[in-house]
């Protein structure tokens, strides 16, 4: 029987979709199986190489830190997969620590005891490590003549809702008569959170900050909107304005008639300047027990956190070396699934 | 009736005229301004954001003349020709398609498979592609078999499963075998295969042979050679077995069957070449580069948040093109066929009329839903549900599959529209079924209109940003993706990052640069769709 | 295929046959009701953390409340998020729609093979640019350009915001809409240019009106891409919600303001608790944003049917 040219044609076609199918599927079958390594064409030098992988989630503030540290230890051990996130300290705490998708969490600020309960209702124990410090940096334009240093006193004025004065002549005469255009971090923020906390501290009304406030999430922002106005005043991270120190002038901050201490990290280590708060991650301690790769990393990155290119680099308060030992202990009873956090509230 | 017309009359009518005239004219011109205003505005921006990311500014004026006379002008003197003369305009398309599609498809698929590793990519190819085979053969030795049609998927479903059961006994001997064998098995067979069968169909079977034996020969003496030099065999075979050989068969045909277009083959080569020569003179002389973050660090290096020269996105765009690839991979189906049953199967009446209606409103409401409703509908189902871990692959193609069935849907719809009625009252009035007709007839009509939506809502999802943010995907890894269930990355999702680093030359650099990657993979899509739609139009 | 049939009958296919068309039938049509469980996915992911949800903030308060301020005041009220996102909606529709069907009048009535080949295209392209380097290029290029015009303009503001989005959704309009007005059948011109009409004339008094139906579809579809828009409007518009400013409208341009959309990603990406009621707006939010988009286009698809017209 005459098979004619189209159904010849048409077997071709076909095949060659079928093959497209079949290829797909096993592109994607494949997938399912994933080897962490595969030794194949090529062998790498003898030194022993760990491999694993470790999800980090939680802040952007300390992400920069994170994603320093990460890199120069990928390299070392191009085994170790890494996984990191900006959820922001809630996000990742609600979304991947807790459930337990994830090995450790950044967190601007200490976890919260609703956040323990539920890790613990999970069966997660949380290792609490310091890793640095972040210097809040107060900023005004760069051709407001009219001040170099202000108190915090005076912060916590213009920023509280329970006075939040229209004018600077309003809060200190020798300042102009323009009205203030503030800006700052969220309130989805951690340093929001810490800067009402500490500077503001407890208000008579029924919100914690003034809202006439321009907030965002970016500190970029922030510096763009004090550079537009003379009058405008704002509070970002020190990181930030150690990498742009020409975009906006930073204030020296003074506490109670002290001398005022500029905003530099000599000053911020020393103990001296006022608004320094403190980063953390947390760990899981289940996985620090199951994953050796994941102890060998924490070793590494609370020895990193010490060095001087946080400081230089990135812009935060390294630890000191009594943080490093108290972390490495931490770390030794989570090994051991002997550590147990706990809350701030407890603590002397 | 012709009439005493006055003068007066007579001028009166012209003015009216000229005025209605002037009217319409006025009215194109706006048209015309409003047709532009969206484009022009777009390509100002894109001005800006290139300027940002090559920063032509710092190159010295002696490159540009540099490139001027090896690249543009040659390029633009032969374009110039080429337009000319339709026959050569014509293999120089084909030429360019050629040349540029064989390129970017060695890369992806080298860089996928390696991603993926080469063995178990492998494996399940094998697997999967020998039950239909022997399926084939049967069909072809037993003169048609009733079980042919659903034979064929089920055989290769069962060649999967057995892949998936068998691995691990496989998986060690397997592994023996060097890296560069996998990919000769994967897609040097295949070429060979093809072009071997192309030739055959044209000269005979023994020149089939010939042909597929030479190209599967090339592939071995190139994997020898390039042992024996130490470089990269993997990637050397892929890139002759579907660069190369394609390329050269292509090129090769246009020049045998057409004496008249014989010239445009040239075309790529031009413009490759004068680009390479450039590079050549530029680095001899040591002439100044302009200081651009759009290196080749960006494109094969991982991130590095602190040195902007230095940071790569290699692992994200791998990601992005994985999430994209397993999207359509799990969208593509479902969409034709959901569209093939609202346009072929409902009916228009009654009550399975009324669901289809209300199917289509259902569908067309899907289509407007924001984007950050489908990734909560991920986080639910892909992390709650199913219980997968957070931000992998498979939950990412997922949601952002959801994300686009709508609009595969809708396209498929249109296109199949788009079928003239009297094809398949032809294929009814032969007798065939209706899933014959629809398979023989009515699909390979409609597929390229499906494929230019598909591509377009593709080119759309590769730069979703907000689903992946809550559904937790990684902003930062230093691989790519190792398989479905790994965790997944994405280009956007860096970029996104990036932007918020406290330091000026990644806001300002690096941004731009890893944008322009972004916009470039899009336009490449785009311009893929546009490619199957003109070359598959039909006269209406 | 021929050796399927029955030889007895020649007229009736083999039952394998049948069940072989049943099947392949029941397939497609499970991929359609698939559909249906994508929608019944969404109300389920949201109901659940949105009612909960609504029983801690009263949905009275939710809805009515002009302050959406979470975190620092515990004020829930979702008005000034609806305000901004139907600001950065009205704005850029205000652009969009009447630029995509001009641009839609004439790829279809007006313009030539060779411009349409390129035109059309090009406006493909408008859609296809990811919505972060929107965002990015109205942060870093439009807004400097527009405050070097009105200096008292913020940094976020709704102008650059409407500006990215209307160019985005444009493609949306033009390209139904020209679908639509070349779907007219041509009787319709020759006649109107039979009795003398020009092409002006035929184009808006004929052909436009022919098809309304569809270019009201193509509307409603870009509308809601607008509504949904996130990632734009997050990087160019801020995070300060605000209640619009009602006599002098244009001011609101210049002024900031936060959408639904940007205050669901900012929840979902906060270093503030992850849980309680701020955590679960975003599912409310979720839930208010699907049951306004739904709304719109259900009554846009009775428009539809209603003044579709049979050619």
């Amino acid at each position: 029987m005459a098979r004619s040219h189209d159904a010849d044609t048409d077997r071709i076609t076909r095949r060659k979709s079928l093959a497209a199918i079949a290829g797909a599927g096993a592109l994607g079958l494949a997938g399912c199986t994933s080897d962490g390594s595969d030794g194949s064409d090529g062998s790498d030098g003898g030194s022993e190489s760990i491999s694993g992988d470790i999800r980090i989630s939680g802040s952007s503030t300390v992400y920069p830190v994170a994603q320093e540290v990460t890199r120069s230890f990928a390299e070392q051990n191009p085994d170790v997969d890494f996984n990191l996130s900006r959820d922001g300290s809630g996000g990742g705490f609600e979304n991947v620590f807790i459930p337990g998708d994830s090995d450790i969490n950044n967190a601007s600020r200490p976890i919260a005891d609703d956040e323990l309960q539920r890790c613990r209702d999970n069966g997660i124990e949380p290792v609490e490590f310091f890793v640095a410090r972040d210097a809040l940096t107060v900023v005004v334009n760069n051709d407001a003549d009219f001040i170099d240093s202000i108190t915090l006193e005076d912060i916590a004025t213009i920023w509280s809702p329970d006075t939040a004065p229209e004018q600077w002549s309003d809060v200190n005469s020798d300042w102009p008569d323009e009205p203030f255009d503030l800006y700052g971090p969220a309130s989805t923020s951690g340093t929001y959170d810490y800067f009402t906390e500490t500077v503001i501290g407890e208000t008579e009304a029924d919100q914690p900050i003034r809202e006439d406030f321009e907030g965002t999430e970016e500190d970029d922002l922030i510096a763009q909107g004090v550079q537009g106005n003379v009058a405008a005043l704002g509070y970002l991270p020190f990181a930030y304005y150690v990498n742009n120190p020409d975009s906006v002038k930073a204030l020296s901050l003074s506490v109670d008639g002290s001398d005022p201490v500029e905003p530099s990290l000599e000053g911020a280590a020393s103990g001296n300047y006022p608004l320094a708060r403190p980063l953390f991650f947390y760990g899981n301690m289940n996985m620090i027990q199951e994953k050796d790769h994941l102890q060998t990393f924490l070793e590494y990155y609370i020895n990193e956190a010490d060095e001087e290119y946080i400081a230089e680099n990135i812009g935060y308060v390294p630890s000191n070396s009594d943080m490093v030992d108290a972390n490495l202990a931490n770390l030794e009873a989570a090994a051991a699934g002997e550590y147990e956090y706990e809350p701030i509230s407890t603590r002397d | 009736m012709a009439t005493q017309e006055t003068t007066g009359d007579q001028l009166g009518r012209d003015a009216a005229l000229r005025l209605q005239q002037l009217k319409g004219r006025l009215f194109e011109v706006a048209l015309v301004a409003a047709t532009l205003v969206g484009i022009v505005s777009l390509l100002a921006l894109f001005a800006q954001i290139g300027s940002d990311a090559f920063q032509p500014e710092s190159a010295s004026a002696t490159w540009f003349l540099v490139y001027l006379g090896t690249l543009v002008a040659p390029t633009a003197a032969f374009t110039l020709y080429a337009r000319r003369r339709p026959a050569v305009r014509e293999t120089n398309a084909l030429a360019f398609a050629a040349v540029f599609g064989g390129l970017l498809l060695s890369a992806v698929t080298y860089v996928v498979v390696e991603s993926l590793s080469p063995y178990d990519v492998f494996i399940y190819a094998a697997f999967a592609a020998v039950p239909p085979a022997v399926v084939v053969a049967y069909d072809r030795t037993t003169d048609g078999w009733a079980y042919t049609g659903p034979a064929i998927p089920a055989s290769i479903l069962v060649g999967i499963a057995a892949a998936a059961l068998l691995y691990d006994v496989v998986r060690g001997p397997i592994g023996i075998a060097a890296g560069w064998i996998m990919y000769f098995g994967l897609v040097t067979v295949p070429a060979a295969l093809l072009i071997g069968t192309l030739t055959a169909s044209r000269r005979g079977r023994r020149s089939g042979i010939v042909v597929g034996g030479l190209v599967a020969g090339g592939g071995l003496a190139v994997a020898a050679a390039s042992i024996v030099a130490g470089t990269n065999a993997s990637l050397l075979v892929v890139f002759f077995s579907l660069f190369a050989v394609p390329t050269g068969y292509v090129l090769w045909r246009s020049v045998r069957t057409d004496p008249a277009g014989r010239v445009g083959v040239a075309g790529p080569f031009v413009l490759l070449g004068g680009a390479l020569l450039g590079a050549a003179v530029v680095s001899q002389f040591g002439i100044q580069n302009p200081d651009t973050f759009l290196t080749p660090n960006l494109l094969l290096q991982s991130w590095d948040g602190l040195r902007a020269g230095n940071a790569g996105v290699y692992p994200q765009i791998v990601g992005s093109i994985v999430i994209v690839g397993f999207m359509a991979v799990l969208a593509f189906p479902v969409g034709i066929g959901a569209a093939v049953y609202l346009e072929e199967y409902a009916p228009d009446t009654g009550i399975r009329g009324r669901l289809a209606t209300l199917l289509e409103i259902n569908i067309s409401n899907l289509a407007g839903v924001p984007s950050v409703v489908y990734g909560l509908l991920g986080l639910a189902l892909f992390r709650r549900t199913l219980g997968l871990g957070t931000g992998v692959v498979i939950s990412a193609a997922g949601t952002l599959g959801l994300l686009i069935l709508p609009i595969v849907i809708v396209s498929t719809q249109e296109a199949l529209r788009s079928v003239p009625d009297a094809l398949r009252q032809g294929s009814y009035g032969m007798g065939a079924s209706r899933w014959q007709t629809l398979r023989e007839v009515v699909l390979p009509e409609a597929i390229p209109g499906t494929l230019t939506g598909t591509i377009l809502a593709l080119a759309r999802a590769i730069g979703e940003t907000a689903p992946l943010v809550i559904i937790a995907v990684a902003t930062t890894k230093y691989s790519p993706p190792s398989g479905l269930f790994g965790s997944a990355t994405a280009l956007p999702l860096q970029i996104f990052a990036a932007a918020s680093n406290a330091k000026p030359e990644f806001r300002h650099g690096v941004v731009p640069a890893a944008a322009v990657v972004l916009l470039i993979l899009m336009l490449l899509m785009n311009a893929t769709a546009i490619v199957i739609r003109n070359k598959y139009a039909r006269e209406t | 295929m021929s050796s399927e049939s029955d030889e007895a009958t020649p007229l009736r296919r083999s039952g394998f046959v049948v069940r072989k068309e049943r099947f392949y039938g029941r397939l497609i049509a499970t991929c359609a009701v698939l559909t249906i469980a994508v929608t019944v996915g969404i109300v389920l992911a949201l109901s659940g953390q949105a009612l909960s949800f609504w029983s801690q903030i009263s949905p009275i308060d939710f809805f009515t409340g002009t302050n959406w301020s979470p975190v620092i005041a515990n004020d829930y009220g979702v008005l000034p998020l609806v305000s901004g996102t139907l600001l950065v909606t009205v704005f850029s529709a205000l652009i969009a729609l009447p630029t995509g069907l001009a641009a839609a009048i004439y790829l279809s009535e007006y313009a030539s093979d060779q411009a349409r080949s390129i035109l059309k295209p090009a406006l493909e392209i408008l859609a296809g640019v990811p919505t972060v380097i929107y965002g990015y290029m109205a942060l870093v290029y439009i807004t400097p350009f527009f405050k070097g015009i009105f200096p008292s303009l913020r940094t976020f503001n709704v102008l650059s915001a409407s500006i990215v989005v209307g160019i985005m959704i444009i493609p949306m309009v033009s390209s139904i809409s020209e679908d639509a007005l070349s779907a007219v059948p041509d009787s319709l011109r020759q006649g109107g240019y039979g009795l003398g009409s020009t092409k002006f004339d035929v184009s808006t008094k004929i052909v436009v009106p022919s098809a309304t139906s569809g270019i009201v579809a193509s509307y409603v579809l870009a509308v809601s891409r607008a509504i949904g828009e996130t990632m734009a409007v997050t990087m160019a518009m801020g995070m300060s919600p605000q209640m619009p400013y009602f006599p002098n409208v244009t001011q609101n341009l210049a002024e900031s303001g936060q959408t639904i959309t940007a205050a669901m990603v900012q929840i979902a990406s906060a270093d503030s608790l992850g849980s309680g009621p701020t955590y679960e707006a975003m599912f409310a939010l979720g839930m208010t944003l699907f049951a306004i988009t739904l709304t719109m286009n259900v009554l846009a698809e009775l428009v539809r049917r209603r003044f579709r017209e049979e050619y």
